[in-house]
């Protein structure tokens, strides 16, 4: 869970900036992970005996739902790609925006175009637009030299063209606008000042300066341009990003960082600085797309070209925070032919319900499939390493290093291997891998715990080395068995969500929708129906446990 | 006729640690005998070593004319009683499916699939030759060990052929050795159903008894049964034992640290200290003739109520 975490130093500071940007994409999945962190520990205090009785009706609906869900899973699976045109974006309201636009365009050139929204950060997208996953997503120059390409220099598109070329993959030519950092004050204390580019600064040590502390510590951020420009002011704080805005409007802060496109800037009625001395990367928009599509829909694409200035940008990116609507952003881009696609709003709101449903079916049926086979597995793992010795170490090891890597980070690992990609399979895998380790480690030491007498007792009335285990060890072992896929089963609803980000569906997908577009409603759709269901899981699980644990143990426990 | 278990030349060793010398000691059929000592004589090291729960460092076990190895453990195990202290019953199991958990394991998983077979066509009299085949399957019965006893048969490694596999066996003879040991160890019907948790030790005891009888064993192993007992208890239950002992007949090995019990229950009494003999024989025998001076001293150590 590092994803949000400075980069490392020394690797091409400025690289990560697409994805450390404080307005979206980092604060996003500061608060993504936050929630997957925070959900499972704050469900699993709450130990309501109630809340296991409430789902008796639903839980049949959902089951239903599931089934469906597998079915169209199926048939998902089953149908060939060909005459559709996939469109993949990050997950920032920006990248939604083009990518909408760019499947108008397709659509109306005539292909099948599909979006997939917010799929993860660059190097998620980049990977599965080389194994063919999507055809294009719109990327940034800087980020394309010096995160993909990893040549910081490479900043003119005629070269990162070539550059690209042996990949297999193309570029169109610049959309027209330049999201990089910059320095904003408000239009009025800048005109107060006389202040227009940030050299400008020079003469006004006395300014307070409020940036992301991300910004403050970065090393292509605030110390460095301070120093290029010659600025010397002594008032520098770290403010977060969102009340850096306000602090602006206050007044308690003069200048703070920004992005260029950055919707707040027309909403709070900002001024960007001129960034006169070149000081910040160029983030110039272009679409990448694979050789092999076809040659209508590169037109289609190109057709984006030089369309889009900053101005406009910001305006789209503020009206699709504005209206909680991406689809209807973009097509005020097409205002010239507005055919409004006004199709999915109304779907979308038919029926609140049915989408919670939706995404409840989901998310249970990652849940329950990755549990299901990490109970198969981890079991015999844990009843081998119950042996002490270096086999026993070996899998207790590994299962905890799958442990220890973050969520984010294992997903971005899974996503390139052939047959994972970007779907529900990836997200079952990774919680599958999680589940491991609760399992195997109670099992192993439910089954040392049988105390050595009885042990010894076992083998003595002569009951086989596999009657022993079924007949005597697994029974006295049930309960810490059990307690270990309770743990897996209450952790996965919680990092299920997380699938949302590889667009394997869940909770997770109006979560991490809401927090786009900054909308508490459309993430307590997700966040709430995964507490409840972090309940639900709980209270099915203590059912269980009267069910399995022998009774003769239970009244061990009662009577100690 | 040969000893029912024969130690010849058998020692244990842990590391440079010495917890039997070899040690040749043969148990009579029929007979008690009771192995005393002061803790860590070797006595329970000689019990764990006779039922396979330890390899010994030299030397081997007869048991019953074979040599005890890995092939025979399992028969050997199921021809065995054991019952330790506190009984070592299994918490999760009534006092009934612990007295009949191997039996039952027997029946379940041990029957060949070629007897079940056979059974299903004579079941469905499709096959004429079926009852030609289960004869031949069941190829003789065994005596029972014990007069009017169960024939419940004993696994060998290999099912075919092995010539104690009884069809006459099935759950109703389970629950009728049942309710004759629960008679036998005096113990009421309704206590079967309790968990071990829900039993007193005294019961524990006698339950651990009856799973030890179970199959008709021929040999009795019992570890230290009663230490943990008040004196009325165990008093009760040496008298029990007694009676049991010589209402089988069968070859009992009992570890105690208790001479009064040991010279009560047992033919001979094996005095054991720091890993070797001392002395065998009888009570008499250990006050008139002591080998070693440790004797007496090891005799004076148990006091009674009638010296002082």
């Amino acid at each position: 869970m590092k994803t949000c975490a400075p980069p490392p130093s020394g690797v091409a500071p400025s690289v990560l900036i697409r994805s450390l940007r404080p307005s979206d994409n980092s604060s996003l999945l500061r608060r993504l992970v936050g929630d997957s962190l925070t959900s499972p520990a704050i469900l699993d205090g709450t130990n309501h005996p109630s809340a296991g009785c409430r789902g008796g009706v639903s839980l049949l609906r959902i089951a239903l739902r599931l089934w469906v869900f597998a079915v169209a899973i199926s048939i998902s699976l089953l149908t060939p790609a060909q005459q559709t045109v996939t469109v993949g974006s990050k997950k920032f309201t920006e990248s939604y925006v083009l990518g909408e636009i760019a499947k108008k365009l397709l659509s109306d050139a005539g292909f099948q175009a599909q979006h997939k929204q917010g799929m993860g950060g660059t190097i998620i997208l980049w990977q599965a637009l080389k194994i063919g996953q999507i055809d294009a997503y719109p990327e940034y120059t800087g980020t394309i030299g010096e995160e993909i390409l990893k040549k910081p220099g490479l900043n003119n598109l005629g070269d990162i063209k070539k550059a690209l070329e042996p990949l297999g993959i193309e570029t169109t030519g610049e959309l027209g606008f330049n999201d990089t950092y910059a320095l904003c004050m408000t239009e009025k204390r800048a005109q107060e000042l006389g202040i227009t580019k940030i050299s400008d600064l020079r003469s006004h040590a006395d300014l307070v300066v409020g940036v992301t502390p991300e910004f403050l510590g970065r090393k292509d951020g605030w110390k460095p341009l301070a120093a290029k420009y010659g600025l010397n002011m002594s008032n520098v704080k770290g403010v977060e990003h969102a009340l850096g805005y306000t602090a602006l409007g206050s007044g308690q802060i003069d200048i703070k960082d920004a992005y260029s496109t950055d919707a707040k800037l027309a909403e709070n009625h900002l001024v960007v600085l001129q960034d006169d001395l070149n000081y910040f990367p160029q983030y110039k928009a272009v679409f990448l797309y694979r050789k092999q599509m076809p040659a209508g829909a590169v037109d289609a694409l190109r057709k984006m070209e030089g369309t889009i200035d900053e101005k406009r940008m910001t305006a789209l990116n503020a009206s699709a925070e504005s209206s909680k609507d991406y689809s209807k952003a973009a097509s005020e881009y097409f205002a010239n032919a507005p055919k409004a696609p006004a199709t999915q709003t109304p779907i979308e709101e038919a029926s609140v319900a049915s989408s919670i449903l939706h995404n409840t079916g989901v998310h249970l049926l990652l849940v329950g499939i990755s549990l299901l086979f990490a109970i198969l597995v981890a079991i015999p793992l844990g009843i081998v390493a119950s042996k002490r010795g270096p086999l026993s170490s070996f899998i207790l090891g590994t299962a905890g290093v799958l442990q220890t890597i973050p969520s984010l980070a294992l997903l971005a690992l899974l996503v390139p291997i052939a047959g994972l990609g970007i779907s529900w399979r990836t997200a079952v895998l990774a919680l599958f891998l999680y589940s491991l380790l609760p399992i195997i480690r109670n099992t192993a030491t439910g089954l040392q715990d049988v105390p050595g007498t009885l042990r010894e007792a076992a083998a003595a009335i002569g009951l086989t080395p596999n009657q022993q285990l079924t007949r005597v060890y697994l029974p006295m072992a049930s309960r810490s068995i059990l307690a270990g896929i309770k743990t897996a089963a209450v952790i996965n609803v919680g990092t299920a969500t997380l699938a949302g980000l590889i667009g394997a569906g869940g909770l997770g997908e109006p979560i991490i929708s809401g927090l786009n577009l900054n909308d508490a409603p459309t993430i307590l759709q997700g966040a709430i129906p995964a507490a409840v269901l972090a309940l639900l899981v709980q209270g099915l699980f203590d059912t269980l446990d009267r069910v399995i644990i022998p009774k003769g143990l239970r009244l061990g426990e009662a009577r100690p | 006729m040969h000893p029912m278990v024969d130690l010849q030349g058998v020692s244990k060793s842990y590391g440079s640690t010495v917890a039997l010398h070899p040690t040749d000691l043969a148990f009579a059929n029929g007979q008690t005998t009771a192995l005393i000592g002061p803790s860590g004589c070797g006595k329970s090291t000689l019990l764990r070593l006779i039922i396979g729960l330890i390899q010994p460092t030299s030397g081997q076990v007869i048991f019953d004319g074979q040599p005890v190895s890995e092939n025979n453990l399992l028969e050997i195990r199921r021809r065995t009683g054991y019952v330790i202290q506190d009984g070592g019953l299994f918490p999760h199991l009534t006092a009934e499916d612990n007295v009949t958990l191997v039996a039952k394991q027997i029946l379940h998983d041990d029957l060949t699939v070629e007897v079940r077979q056979a059974l299903a066509d004579r079941a469905n009299d499709r096959n004429p030759l079926a009852n030609d085949r289960l004869r031949n399957v069941m190829s003789g019965s065994p005596q029972p060990a014990i007069p009017g006893g169960p024939n419940i048969p004993i696994k060998s490694e290999n099912p075919r052929s092995n010539s104690s596999i009884n069809l006459r066996i099935d759950l109703s003879q389970v629950s009728k050795r049942v309710a004759e040991l629960a008679e036998m160890v005096r113990i009421p019907k309704d206590l079967l159903s309790r968990y071990p948790t829900e039993l007193s030790g005294g019961q524990r005891e006698r339950i651990s008894l009856m799973r030890a009888l179970m199959l008709s064993p021929k040999v009795l192993l019992l570890d230290e049964p009663l230490a943990a007992l008040d004196p009325m208890v165990r008093a009760a239950l040496q008298t029990d034992l007694k009676r049991i002992f010589e209402e089988l007949g069968t070859t009992v090995i009992l570890v105690t640290h208790d001479m009064g019990e040991a010279a009560y229950l047992g033919q001979t009494i094996v005095l054991l200290r720091e890993g070797k003999i001392v002395q065998i024989g009888k009570l008499e025998d250990f006050q008139k003739a002591p080998k070693e001076p440790f004797v007496t001293e090891f005799l004076n150590a148990q006091r009674s109520l009638v010296a002082l």
